[in-house]
């Protein structure tokens, strides 16, 4: 019986273990294909979501298939997908006014933040930071070290009101991205 | 089947298909808004809303992570944002569709605020301009006070501010981005609302 009792749990701990750990991986394994999706599969209502590998899912679109999950209504949310594999990641974008909360998130593949920025700590109207796993990595510009090779960057945008869509869909389309190439 | 097969299928097959089983429905707990759920997980209970202060922290509690991860995908890291969320009116009654509500309390000190209304799947309600009410356009009285009505049909209150939940059950969650700082030392201190089914 003790031995039965044994296998039991020792099942429990390491299957329970596993779901923990490849659970949100799943969740992103979603969001990658909902991603693909909206680079293969134009919609008129959604508009061009898909850019040079990045993302501009619209409000009407971002509660479907366009990947996110109880999203805020007020939010304009920009997704960049990354693969470090293909070297360290720059990216740049337009920074609004502090009259509206903006901010920068990145997530690596296990759905944690590593780094974070809002626009109150910014004093230019545009923002270029290099997202690396390399810990040894050094640049003049702000370095989010990740620690896996694949992930996303979150951009959330505030609309004040829904009529601003088209102005700030507009603003937040100069964003780029680029992977440096090594020496 | 012999009896040699039998033994082994009852002394190691089925205690470790038992611990799985067991494991899953452990684990299916926490991939959606539910009461033990959010029992557990809640980082501080205030009447009936549940906050959650690190949801993308790193090295947080997994099932926590696990919890954002299938229920709202990408969270942030302190000290950015706050959720509150509750599937309970202030009777500890979950909310139904079937019922209209006044949502009332103290705007939080943030950057920016708002309630959204979703349904017991955690989708999106249609239509989503109407599920939300935020810093930016809800109107507060001299104390700092909202006053909110959710309800099926906005029109029903024209003089009012109000939000949808479409005549489905729904939960809400409150997000404060950009919080006033004491609120992660002191917890207690984060301004809730009261939600009572209006008749």
């Amino acid at each position: 019986m003790i031995n039965w009792v044994l296998k039991f749990i020792i099942s429990l701990v390491l299957s329970q273990s596993f779901f923990l750990w490849i659970g949100p991986r799943l969740v992103m394994a979603k969001l990658d294909k909902d991603l693909h999706e909206s680079r293969t599969n134009f919609r008129e209502e959604c508009g061009k979501r898909w850019v040079d590998g990045i993302i501009y899912p619209d409000p009407i679109c971002i509660g479907d298939a366009a990947s996110s999950r109880k999203p805020n209504p007020d939010f304009i949310y920009t997704i960049i997908p990354y693969d470090l594999s293909k070297g360290n990641l720059q990216v740049s974008t337009p920074v609004p006014s502090n009259d509206r909360y903006w901010s920068i998130h990145a997530h690596n593949r296990n759905t944690d933040a590593f780094y974070k920025i809002t626009n109150t700590e910014i004093e230019k109207d545009s923002f270029q930071f290099i997202v690396s796993k390399d810990k040894t990595f050094k640049h003049n510009l702000p370095i989010a070290y990740a620690s896996s090779n694949n992930g996303v960057i979150l951009i959330r945008l505030t609309m004040k009101y829904f009529n601003e869509y088209d102005a700030l869909d507009n603003f937040r389309r100069s964003t780029t991205k680029q992977y440096l190439k090594t020496l | 089947m012999d009896t040699r097969k039998q033994e082994a299928l009852i002394q190691t097959i089925l205690p470790i298909l038992s611990g799985i089983f067991l494991s899953f429905l452990i684990f299916y707990q926490f991939t959606y808004t539910n009461p033990l759920a959010q029992f557990l997980l809640g980082d501080v209970k205030r009447n009936q809303w549940i906050a959650h202060y690190d949801q993308s922290m790193e090295g947080q509690n997994p099932w926590l992570r696990n919890y954002v991860a299938f229920t709202g995908l990408l969270g942030s890291v302190r000290p950015e944002i706050i959720y509150l969320e509750s599937m309970y009116d202030d009777f500890n009654t979950p909310l139904l569709g079937s019922n209209d509500y006044i949502l009332k309390g103290v705007a939080p000190e943030s950057r920016y605020w708002s309630f959204v209304t979703y349904d017991f799947l955690n989708g999106r309600i249609e239509p989503h301009e109407q599920t939300i009410a935020s810093s930016h356009r809800t109107i507060l009285n001299d104390l700092g006070e909202y006053e909110i009505i959710i309800t099926d049909d906005p029109t029903k209150y024209p003089n009012k501010q109000s939000i949808t939940h479409a005549g489905k059950d729904f939960n809400i969650v409150m997000r404060i981005y950009g919080p006033k700082l004491s609120y992660y030392e002191n917890k207690d201190s984060v301004p809730v609302g009261s939600i009572l089914p209006l008749k």
